[in-house]
């Protein structure tokens, strides 16, 4: 009954502007470099209204941790799905949390309030 | 005799073929899908203030949780503290917001409502039941004591976050 109700209310929803970001819980591998880790994650932007997101790694506090990737801000086309590679030294992996995405919008966009939306996966 | 057992070798082998497994294999992740339903419109029902109140005349921003495990991510949302673009403004802005449940998929996400952890201008909802939810925010600005606000455009930011626990 659920699965009904849920794939009514997704089709019923199909207009609306949505954000991922996976997997839930990232694991890490040693990368191409001596002493870096890194996790691959992928981001799906269905905002039609955003382009670009940031890229952030943080600690159990909310304090950000130096990474590496292609780019800090990525730009995703509307409908598009990207995969983006974490990299982060293996001394500060024990440190590492949660890894965040999170909208970036233009000053002059049109509307009065904007909804910023922000995902994050959580290092276990 | 020849005949019977090239008949008979050629139905084997087929038969033979066909009897293999074919394996099935699914993988259940959880996820976290946050949708951006109404984006939300600043009223103007006096000189001093700002409301996204539908009696204010504004329009109230609408964000939509999908998660497909419970328990796996909480929703932080912060209404606005700030202007992220206005005029100049000598005076001080005094700011008030809440975000409650709008529309749900499953009769116990209303628990959601009395569960919620609200501290400074951010609610947070442990998302507990597998669905949809719809959580309305409502934002308020007040211009220092009871002056007008200078003409212009003004914008300000929802942030929500679906946060993995």
């Amino acid at each position: 009954m659920f699965r009904y109700v849920f794939m009514i209310m997704a089709l019923i929803g199909g207009y609306a502007n949505a954000h991922q970001f996976l997997p839930t819980y990232p694991k890490f591998e040693h990368s191409f470099i001596t002493g870096v880790m890194y996790t691959k994650m992928e981001l799906f932007n269905k905002r039609n209204d955003v382009e670009y997101y940031e890229l952030n790694v943080y600690d159990n506090n909310w304090n950000s941790i130096a990474f590496a990737s292609e780019s800090k801000i990525v730009q995703v086309n509307y409908l598009q799905t990207k995969s983006v590679n974490v990299y982060v030294k293996k001394e500060d992996l024990v440190r590492v949390t949660y890894i965040c995405t999170e909208s970036k919008h233009k000053r002059e966009s049109g509307q009065n309030t904007v909804i910023a939306s922000q995902i994050c996966s959580k290092v276990k | 005799m020849l005949k019977k057992i090239v008949l008979a070798s050629l139905v084997a082998v087929p038969l033979l073929s066909i009897a293999q497994d074919v394996p099935i294999t699914g993988t259940v992740s959880s996820k976290c899908i946050i949708y951006t339903e109404t984006a939300g419109v600043y009223g103007n029902p006096s000189p001093s203030i700002l409301s996204t109140l539908p009696a204010d005349g504004g329009v109230q921003p609408v964000i939509r949780y999908d998660v497909l495990q419970s328990g796996y991510y909480k929703a932080v949302i912060s209404t606005p503290n700030t202007f992220s673009s206005s005029p100049t403004l000598p005076d001080s802005v005094t700011w008030t917001g809440s975000v409650d449940v709008s529309r749900v998929t499953n009769a116990a996400m209303s628990a959601y409502s009395t569960n919620k952890v609200t501290y400074n201008n951010t609610t947070e909802i442990v998302l507990s039941v597998p669905g949809s939810v719809w959580f309305k925010a409502e934002s308020k600005a007040e211009y220092g004591y009871n002056k007008a606000f200078p003409a212009g455009t003004y914008r300000a930011m929802v942030t929500a976050s679906c946060i993995a626990i």
